[in-house]
């Protein structure tokens, strides 16, 4: 006699494992990239409202409420670019001849280009005063 | 000396006079040279003839013997008891499927799921035998054989939450097959498979939450083919409206 036994699957899975707390946190933090989107638009709305209101705007961003809300942001930021890095070996497999390019590799090559392009961005910051 | 021993906390439903599963504990000899497998035989060889699971091979090659072993989707076959002695063990069937009897789930839908992305070489021009074999370089061979290693054990679908929550995800294994085939120089059936591979229950059901090349005792890497399959059916969804024309 077949009479086959049905689970419901738990809600609380993603507290079973560190690899599905991991993942959850990985794509929780991925609301601060969003937020500082939408930060940066903030940012260039008072620019274009003229230089008295972006002073005041930046006035109240060294507030230390929005210093620390900001430091936990760059923190969960960084931590979402550091998992995207290394994620990003198994969506591209290059293959040069026969061999794979190792995953260090490509995880060292987007560090390399991160800090490149982080350090033009605050050169053009120093250059523009 | 007294024989050391450890416990087996086992799962178990038989479903003519059970309505619910239950844990029968069982006390098995310990030796470390023993798997999960050696344990269970032993409890059906001479503790309880009743006791029901799935193995054959022994040796990590058949996945017939996936289980769930303290928690997490394992081999019986390769999971050694050392590993958890002198703490008990407790074996489950492999979750996110039905479970038929004691340790043994229902495969159906897996089966069902694997059918969909038609994992064996379509071809539109068929070679006769004296025309000679598809030839193949092995920097194509290379391209699909990590994914051609799988040996449908099921366990990164005891792995994938996503299953878990939308059983109608074809989930890691058939995608992973699904991919092997589209990365297949020899294959010719491009446009049938990559609807199913490239399908909101295709690929693009996947989060990435990566368990599945966790578990996988193959080292297949489920969680890279389907991302793989995502960068695929993107640009063959541009090919498709891009250049209607250059359709294969």
């Amino acid at each position: 006699m077949r009479r086959p036994y049905h689970r419901s699957y738990p809600k609380d899975w993603w507290l079973r494992h560190p690899h599905y707390r991991r993942f959850m946190l990985r794509e929780l933090t991925s609301v601060f990239v969003a937020y500082f989107a939408f930060w940066t638009i903030c940012l260039l709305f008072q620019a274009s409202r003229g230089p008295e209101q972006l002073a005041a705007f930046l006035t109240t961003m060294r507030k230390p409420g929005w210093l620390i809300w900001h430091a936990i942001g760059l923190l969960a930021v960084l931590f979402h670019t550091y998992t995207w890095f290394e994620t990003a070996p198994k969506v591209l497999a290059v293959r040069i001849g026969e061999k794979r390019v190792p995953d260090r590799v490509i995880v060292g090559a987007q560090w390399v280009a991160f800090v490149v392009v982080a350090a033009v961005f605050f050169a053009l910051l120093r250059l523009a005063g | 000396m007294a024989e050391e021993t450890i416990v087996l906390r086992v799962q178990r439903y038989r479903p003519e006079q059970d309505s619910d599963p239950y844990f029968q504990d069982y006390e098995v000899p310990y030796r470390k040279d023993w798997v999960v497998l050696d344990a269970l035989n032993w409890i059906k060889e001479y503790k309880d003839g009743t006791l029901s699971f799935r193995w054959s091979c022994r040796m990590g090659v058949c996945g017939s013997c996936g289980m769930m072993v303290n928690g997490r989707p394992r081999l019986t076959c390769n999971t050694f008891l050392r590993e958890f002695y002198p703490n008990p063990i407790t074996v489950e069937p492999l979750v996110n499927f039905d479970i038929e009897r004691d340790l043994v789930i229902c495969m159906d839908t897996f089966l069902e799921k694997l059918k969909k992305v038609k994992p064996w070489i379509i071809r539109r021009e068929v070679k006769s035998p004296e025309e000679g074999p598809y030839n193949q370089t092995p920097a194509q061979l290379y391209r699909y054989k990590q994914f051609s290693m799988c040996i449908n054990c099921m366990l990164c679908y005891a792995a994938c939450p996503v299953v878990g929550m939308h059983p109608e995800f074809l989930g890691p294994a058939a995608l992973a097959l699904g991919v092997r085939y589209l990365l297949d120089s020899r294959d010719q059936g491009w446009n049938e498979r990559m609807e199913e591979v490239g399908s909101h229950e295709g690929v693009w059901g996947c989060t990435f939450v990566g368990e599945c090349s966790e578990v996988c005792p193959k080292h297949v890497d489920p969680a890279a083919a389907i991302q793989q399959g995502k960068v695929l059916a993107t640009l063959d969804w541009f090919k498709r409206w891009l250049m209607p024309w250059g359709q294969k």
